[in-house]
């Protein structure tokens, strides 16, 4: 037993007992508020029924052969596991079409470098915590909406530097990839040492190496901050 | 409403972990309730909506401390919400008695106020270290420092709380011979 620590314990006799019961709901309704507000910040502009019904065939494309989309486990507390979702190997994506990643000399905003987009994408701009590449054309000019775009940004302040045995080198450098819902996120460790995080819609059809060589293309400079949640 | 696979995990982890959360808040804020309980509500509704992070994340546990840890550096960085204020004289203490194993000779609400008296980094250290069995390196991980200020901080607030709680060094060598001994710096 640590001294301290029991000195420590002693200071917590005023509570909260460690059996007190708990219930949730009160935490519960706070993050379901906090999400809402965040998606009204993020999704303000996004055509809505557009979105869904783009949304709904992106999923469709993107399901696997024999729709092996991974249920959610609720993980035990403290007991989490990394999901990992075997990265699409070449010619193995179930998308029918993929569209090409193709060099990219246009309009760059301020804080990133991207040297190659999908092809008809262009980069819409970016503020100090992300960058959007959308369709040329998106309505949607919101750099802080994502939907349907590919995002740039640092790893949030609030998520641990990922371990484990990374799934995709990127420019020869650890990158995890991994498949929520309608998006693929690469988060990997850049040339300068910072952890970035990429999130693709699943609609681009691509491949784990198509994946690696857009992030590889991606410069994150120095005045990018990370976010939080 | 049905709840969904994010509310049913979410809800699970609240029910299970909560009160852990809490009393780590409780001891990073050196005993404001008040403080603790926002700290956990706000770190717990990032989590919420992070949740699909959390999923990723190889221990929801380590997340929540990292999002409490870092809700807590916020929360003390912002100047109108200060709990702690700088004063000229220390305050006034109730004797402690004779300091033969400072932790159980001294009560609750002194060693909340010696607490109090450490600089934050320094009291979250100890706590990171002390109460939740981190690592130097979790820990250094956490406060986005080196391993170095972790070893050092956590050493120097022991000390601290020796001396405000009336121990120092006549208490620590005291002490040793019949409980276990500190762990030494860097530990």
């Amino acid at each position: 037993m640590n001294d301290v620590k029991d000195m420590l314990a002693a200071a917590l006799d005023r509570g909260p007992d460690p059996g007190q019961p708990v219930n949730p709901a009160g935490d519960l309704a706070r993050g379901r508020r906090l999400l809402r507000r965040r998606r009204l910040t993020r999704l303000a502009g996004a055509a809505g029924v557009a979105g869904v019904a783009a949304g709904i065939v992106a999923a469709v494309l993107t399901l696997g052969p024999a729709g092996q989309s991974a249920p959610h486990q609720p993980p035990a507390a403290g007991q989490h596991t990394r999901h990992q979702h075997a990265p699409p190997a070449p010619g193995q994506h179930p998308a029918r079409r993929a569209i090409k990643l193709v060099s990219y000399e246009g309009y760059q905003a301020p804080g990133y470098q991207v040297s190659e987009v999908p092809r008809g994408w262009v980069v819409q701009g970016a503020n100090a915590f992300a960058l959007t590449v959308a369709p040329a054309g998106d309505p949607d000019k919101s750099v802080d909406s994502f939907t349907g775009k590919i995002a740039v940004m640092l790893k949030s302040r609030d998520e641990p530097a990922p371990k484990g045995q990374p799934n995709l080198q990127v420019a020869g450098r650890p990158g995890f990839l991994d498949r929520q819902g309608d998006t693929w996120i690469l988060l990997y460790q850049d040339k300068a040492g910072q952890w970035v995080d990429i999130q693709f819609p699943a609609k681009l059809g691509w491949d784990a190496p198509q994946f690696a060589k857009f992030a590889a293309g991606v410069q994150v400079l120095g005045n990018a901050q990370p976010g939080r949640g | 409403m049905t709840p969904s696979p994010r509310d049913e995990e979410f809800s699970a982890f609240v029910t299970g972990r909560r009160v852990a959360l809490l009393r780590t808040a409780c001891l990073l804020t050196a005993g404001d309730q008040h403080l603790a309980e926002d700290l956990v509500q706000t770190a717990l509704a990032r989590m919420y909506v992070a949740w699909p992070k959390v999923r990723r994340s190889e221990s929801a546990d380590a997340y929540a401390r990292r999002v409490l840890v870092n809700a807590y550096i916020d929360e003390v960085r912002r100047p109108r919400w200060r709990r702690e204020q700088t004063v000229s004289d220390p305050p006034d203490r109730p004797d402690t008695g004779p300091p033969d194993g400072w932790p159980d000779a001294v009560d609750g609400e002194v060693i909340r106020a010696a607490l109090a008296e450490l600089p934050r980094r320094m009291r979250a250290a100890v706590v990171l270290r002390h109460w939740l069995d981190l690592s130097v390196e979790e820990t250094a991980s956490l406060l986005d420092c080196s391993e170095g200020t972790v070893k050092s901080q956590t050493a120097k607030g022991i000390a601290r709380l020796r001396s405000l709680l009336g121990g120092g060094a006549e208490a620590t060598s005291r002490t040793s011979r019949t409980r276990t001994m500190l762990p030494a710096e860097g530990s």
